[in-house]
């Protein structure tokens, strides 16, 4: 019997939680300009000292050059530039920062949507994931959790909060605007079926991850291009090299293209084990369900399209012409077939997948 | 072993005018999904002369035929009844194209009219005849029942499952163990030798200073007397990051 107490409850707390995303995303992006306005003030200060430039100059280089294997050498550079000498504005250690608020707003709505997505399956006593509606609240809840558990240690990724709040929001929005669906019990022909938790589980794992890998990759696509015009111009001569204006100030402060690479590669590969993982669970089930353990039906077939584009992806990793910028190509490309998958295939095309109620 | 449906098979005999027996038999009905198990019944006869003939209605366990129109009030057979209507023409059997055995398109067909010009609706009870006005007849004779199975037999699959799970462990473990070499050298020197520990990384393998120090520290922990150890060195300049430069830490006796 469906807990309409908790359905509510469940509502209730994420559309409080998408507040609370928007607040952290308002934080996490006055986190982001406030450093583009320190750079400018640093910039100008030590424009006007000549010791200031040499400190500067150094930095402005690094952020092209060739990093130390596996260290983050840019956020060990860009690190001394948080705790300048000219004292451009720096704030006492204990006071609350845009990023600190950013932060904690963010694990409040987190916690929220996790509330969210727990009451909604306490409601309907099943797993809270048999409809688009309550696997997009899922996964878009594991994206902040694992974001959460990585920034929680690793801090020089919490400034990527705004990229990673952002697809967030949205999945809520457009789960909460177009495809929710009161909370009710399932098919006769679901219920019973472990095959429901696993599979499905997995899949939500999955989809999460590549989520999250493909914020890495866009932002080290984006960053490997400022890094080689800054090169460029340093190398022309230019004393305090700029690209892109204050987005490139923003770049600057986040982690270099080569941390953010092998971030996403370790986010794709185990993204990579979950959608095997989900094509070998849903073939099981298949089998079990409907005789078969294939039969080409659409989202089989597009789960397969993602698992190749990840395939390559990999692959290109290891490939010397196809590493950096290329292998992002391919992870983005495998990120737009998991869109495809979740939206079109469920939606538009006729298969035993069909999601037409939602 | 799948269960896709069950339903009723009414016996249902046919004859064109000539007197021929152009259908007989059980007759599978296809239920449309109310409570009453009422079924869609669809009957070809394309022997017929001088037309070919199709028979269409309803089939109803326990039938009743009211302003609703024919429909069955309960899933068992307490009443069988069926409703029929007779149409004549070319059924398009021989036109190449795939028919479905249970649907008819009758806009094509004429229906057998009555004597006041309406297509003739015949009610049948169990062990009921029909007469149409041109001599078709239609009779109702008995009842079966039927179930349709899918038996789905892959002798291969177990084999793909186990292949497939081997594949995920390779990949598995070709993703998350790191390869390496490790090299140690020793050198006599004056008063003793120092050892030389080295690394290599396949690839990216952010763990690689740290375990190559560690297993300095062991060795040079196994040894007496006392330890001098430099930091690690790191390589830089042109190599990429992708190949690990060599890391060395001394340790003398």
């Amino acid at each position: 019997m469906i807990n309409e107490q908790l359905a509510e409850l469940s509502n209730l707390s994420l559309v409080v939680a998408i507040v609370l995303y928007v607040l952290a995303m308002f934080g996490f992006s006055a986190d982001l300009a406030s450093l583009s306005q320190r750079r400018s003030d640093r910039r100008l200060a030590a424009q006007e000292s000549p010791d200031g430039a040499r400190v500067l100059h150094g930095a402005a280089v690094t952020a092209g050059g060739a990093s130390t294997a596996g260290t983050d050498g840019r956020s060990g550079s860009t690190g001394g530039l948080t705790a300048p000498t000219d004292g451009a504005g720096e704030r006492t250690p204990g006071t609350m920062t845009a990023q600190k608020f950013a932060f904690l707003l963010a694990i409040a709505g987190t916690l929220l949507h996790v509330v969210g997505v727990g009451a909604r399956a306490a409601a309907t006593q099943r797993v809270p994931w048999t409809n688009m509606y309550e696997f997009a609240t899922t996964s878009s809840a594991l994206v902040m959790v694992a974001f959460l558990v990585f920034s929680i240690k690793r801090t020089e990724l919490r400034v990527l909060g705004t990229f990673v709040v952002s697809p967030v929001l949205l999945v809520l929005l457009l789960a909460q605007t177009f495809w929710i669906v009161p909370a009710a019990a399932l098919t006769p022909s679901l219920q019973n079926s472990h095959w429901l938790i696993i599979h499905i589980g997995i899949a939500i794992i999955a989809t999460a991850l590549s989520i999250l890998g493909a914020v890495v990759a866009a932002l080290q696509l984006l960053q490997a291009r400022h890094e080689r015009a800054l090169v460029e111009k340093a190398s022309a001569g230019e004393d305090l090299p700029e690209h892109w204006g204050r987005f490139g100030h923003v770049l600057d402060r986040l982690p270099s293209s080569t941390v953010l690479e092998s971030l996403s590669f370790r986010i794709h590969s185990t993204a990579f084990v979950c959608w095997t993982f989900t094509l070998i669970f849903g073939a099981i089930w298949a089998r079990e369900a409907w005789g078969r353990f294939w039969g080409w039906d659409p989202k089989e077939v597009w789960t397969f399209i993602i698992w190749v584009i990840y395939a390559a992806y990999l692959h290109a990793r290891a490939t010397g012409g196809f590493r950096g910028s290329r292998a992002a190509g391919l992870a983005l490309a495998g990120f737009v077939a998991v869109v495809f998958n979740y939206t079109i295939v469920n939606t538009v095309i006729n298969g035993l997948h069909s999601y037409s109620g939602l | 072993m799948y269960l896709l449906g069950n339903g009723y098979a009414p016996e249902v005999t046919v004859t064109d005018p000539e007197g021929t027996v152009v259908a007989e038999g059980p007759i599978i009905t296809v239920p449309l999904g109310d409570m009453g198990y009422s079924s869609q019944l669809v009957i070809k006869a394309p022997d017929a002369r001088p037309e070919q003939t199709a028979v269409v209605g309803f089939f109803l366990p326990t039938g009743t035929i009211d302003e609703q129109g024919p429909r069955s009030l309960y899933p068992d057979a307490l009443d069988p009844q069926l409703a029929l209507t007779v149409h004549q023409g070319d059924l398009g059997l021989d036109d190449g194209i795939p028919q479905n055995a249970y649907e008819v398109d009758v806009s094509t067909l004429t229906p057998v009219a009555g004597e006041d010009g309406d297509p003739v609706l015949i009610r049948l009870y169990a062990g009921q005849e029909y007469s149409l006005p041109d001599g078709t007849t239609v009779s109702f004779d008995g009842l079966r029942r039927y179930a349709a199975f899918d038996i789905a037999h892959d002798p291969f699959e177990r084999w793909v499952l186990i292949s497939s799970l081997v594949a995920v462990g390779g990949l598995i473990l070709s993703l998350f163990v790191p390869r390496r070499r490790v090299w140690v050298r020793v050198r006599p020197t004056e008063g003793g030798a120092v050892l030389e520990v080295a690394g290599l990384a396949r690839s990216d393998d952010p763990m690689l200073e740290e375990d190559v120090q560690a297993l300095a520290s062991k060795l040079s922990s196994a040894q007496e007397g006392p330890r001098m150890r430099s930091p690690a060195r790191t390589g830089d300049g042109p190599l990429r990051p992708r190949m690990t430069p060599l890391k060395e830490v001394h340790s003398d006796q």
